[in-house]
């Protein structure tokens, strides 16, 4: 139901926020561990895109006529964690799990603020679940390392 | 709270536009004061008729030079100012929830709409084009040309400050006519800086004239003899009684798109959850202070028993208070924010006023705005919170005026049929909605309702940039519309030429 304060503003200030600190993370990561360094930097890309890609989509198609205010009612924002923070000593093995870990919340976040907008956003909806599934299908290419 | 930062940090001194140059004016000066904060965010001149006659002879002497300007030329330029928009897209609409007060996606959604208008007017070498026949008789042809008529004038209102100038400058100058904008004095500021990029982008001196001010202005506009046309979006008296008559005595152009008194339909088969979506969008949305809001919503029995109608009117107009009662009330700054204040302390109390008359004339106030929850410690002066009135009848002030405010009225009909008498009884015929799983109810309703723009599970049926914005009845008068092909047919002349060479 509409009318809890969640705004299309506050999801996209969200997922932009999201989309950086991943960014960092995973540049990040590609310091500490050089082996994989191709791999998270191609991640660290891919949030960087997904930012531009967000922010771009929502600009380009709010409009006036749209619920951008309404669409997004019963979403808790408050429910999802996002751990970008690597502790100073964390080993590979923590540190890819904390990666699968933040690849779930992200794309559970983006399915789930897709379908809240979905009958009401057009294109943002769209985009969203875009986003979903490009961080859905980390998730096995990172637990891959864990093997 | 989260607030985003504000981008005008000091009082900015407003100035006209005039060939060129930012000119102060001798008229005196008023504040520009944010609705939120209650803070002056600017002073706007009230320019002379001097003033304004000045800008109508910078335009007229820059006519000639433009009009020559090869079409794909003037599109670049819009091209380049397209860009520049995109630049400062954030700041123009964070500058829109600072004079204006609405929530800041509302303010993105209208930058995006102004931005469209001007892409839609960079296509004027193909937009422009006229039409050709060989041989009307053997050996002779015959073509039409579209050619600019000179200056023209354009008002905009305080609603939307970035977007209103945006229907019809683009087209205007796009097609080789020179323009003189007076925008709303409340809200001035958007304007200001669209013609600062105009300018940047290359538009030369003369062509986008701005003056601010009130009636001195806009009356020396309708008199003014080198003024070919007006564009205003205003209030119905002023449009009916002023606009077009004046223009329409003086053998000028005219296009006034005025008030409304909207009207959105639900049937027994609507998905309800998602029409109450849209429907706070559109009762609440820009604090109602939209002419394309919804104001009424009817609640159609249709083929239901009495009982099932009960229940269905008691779910919606349930659904309806639920909603509107959880909607965030606060700056448009702050992104949690869904709906911000009035424009100003008046126009709060034009609208309570109608809360009060409605009560005096027999309704019941389901929903008092006069009370509300604030989101952060503002000064609640031009703040109202949403109303829901029930037990309205349509000879009710508030069910047949236009109240521009958050203000809704519930309305019953036994089918859709009297739905459809009900909105052709009202005067205006701006906009009107149908919510419907029916594809059948849904023709019926855009091919009998007496209304310019109509949303089938719509809530704001607004015109893209190349669609015109309609309007009938009382909601619009003139011939053509603004945006599109229609504003380019507005400003331009058809001349026909038959051809024979002997």
């Amino acid at each position: 139901m509409p009318g809890t304060g969640v705004t299309a503003s506050r999801v996209i200030g969200l997922a932009e926020e999201l989309e950086g600190r991943s960014r960092a993370f995973y540049e990040e990561l590609a310091e500490r561990f050089t082996a994989q360094r191709r791999l998270f930097l191609s991640l660290a890309r891919q949030c960087q895109k997904n930012q531009v890609f967000l922010l771009r989509t929502y600009r380009e198609t709010v409009s006036d006529a749209l619920e951008v205010g309404f669409s997004f009612g019963g979403l808790d924002l408050e429910g999802y964690r996002f751990d970008t923070t690597l502790p100073d000593s964390v080993s590979f093995i923590d540190a890819i799990e904390q990666a699968v870990e933040l690849e779930k919340q992200a794309a559970a976040f983006y399915e789930s603020v897709a379908e809240h907008s979905r009958s009401l956003l057009a294109t943002i909806a769209v985009a969203f679940k875009a986003t979903a599934k490009k961080r859905g299908q980390n998730q096995p290419e990172l637990e891959a390392l864990l093997d | 709270m989260s607030i985003l930062k504000e981008p005008i940090t000091q009082p900015v001194t407003i100035r006209n536009y005039v060939d060129g140059e930012w000119v102060d004016s001798d008229g005196e000066r008023r504040d520009v004061v944010n609705p939120a904060t209650g803070k002056t965010i600017a002073t706007v001149p009230f320019s002379t008729r001097e003033e304004l006659t000045a800008a109508v002879q910078a335009a007229q002497e820059a006519f000639p030079m433009w009009r020559q300007v090869p079409p794909l030329a003037r599109a670049r330029c819009l091209f380049r100012l397209k860009e520049l928009l995109e630049e400062r897209f954030e700041e123009i609409s964070r500058i829109q929830t600072m004079e204006h007060g609405k929530a800041i996606d509302e303010s993105r959604g209208e930058t995006r709409r102004g931005i469209e208008n001007v892409e839609v007017a960079a296509g004027i070498p193909s937009l422009l084009m006229g039409d050709y026949l060989e041989d009307i008789a053997t050996g002779i042809d015959e073509y039409l040309i579209r050619q600019p008529l000179g200056v023209f004038g354009l008002i905009t209102p305080f609603n939307f400050p970035f977007m209103i100038g945006l229907w019809f400058a683009p087209y205007a100058v796009a097609t080789g006519n020179c323009v003189v904008l007076k925008p709303s004095s409340e809200d001035p500021i958007c304007q200001t800086k669209i013609v600062e990029l105009a300018e940047e982008a290359g538009i030369p001196p003369g062509v986008w004239n701005v003056v601010h001010g009130g009636r001195a202005v806009v009356s020396g506009m309708l008199d003014h003899p080198d003024i070919k046309g007006i564009c205003f979006v205003g209030s119905t008296p002023v449009g009916r009684d002023v606009i077009a008559k004046k223009c329409g005595g003086a053998g000028k152009r005219y296009i006034a798109q005025c008030g409304a008194k909207n009207f959105a339909v639900v049937m027994p088969d609507a998905d309800v959850t998602r029409t109450m979506a849209a429907c706070m969008a559109s009762f609440y949305g820009n604090t109602g202070q939209r002419c394309l809001a919804n104001a009424n919503l009817v609640i159609c029995q249709q083929d239901l028993t009495d009982e099932a109608y009960d229940t269905f009117y008691r779910e919606v107009v349930d659904a309806f208070v639920s909603a509107a009662k959880r909607i965030t009330l606060g700056y448009g700054l702050d992104q949690s924010v869904q709906v911000g204040p009035l424009r100003d302390p008046g126009k709060k109390q034009h609208v309570v006023d109608y809360i009060e008359k409605g009560l005096e004339e027999g309704a019941t106030l389901t929903l008092d705005g006069r009370s509300f929850e604030l989101t952060g410690d503002w000064p609640r002066d031009a703040f109202l919170g949403p109303s829901v009135f029930e037990d309205v009848t349509l000879d009710m002030a508030i069910a047949r005026e236009e109240i521009f405010g958050p203000v809704a009225c519930m309305i019953k009909a036994r089918n859709l049929n009297q739905a459809i008498e009900m909105i052709h009884d009202n005067p205006f015929g701006n906009a009107a909605s149908i919510f419907t799983a029916s594809g059948d109810h849904a023709r019926t309703f855009r091919y009998r309702v007496e209304c310019g723009n109509i949303g089938v599970n719509v809530g704001v049926a607004a015109p893209m940039a190349f669609f015109p914005f309609s309007g009938m009845k009382d909601s619009f008068f003139g011939t053509l519309h603004g945006q599109g092909q229609e504003a380019v047919r507005f400003f331009t002349e058809s001349k026909v030429v038959i051809e024979r060479w002997f």
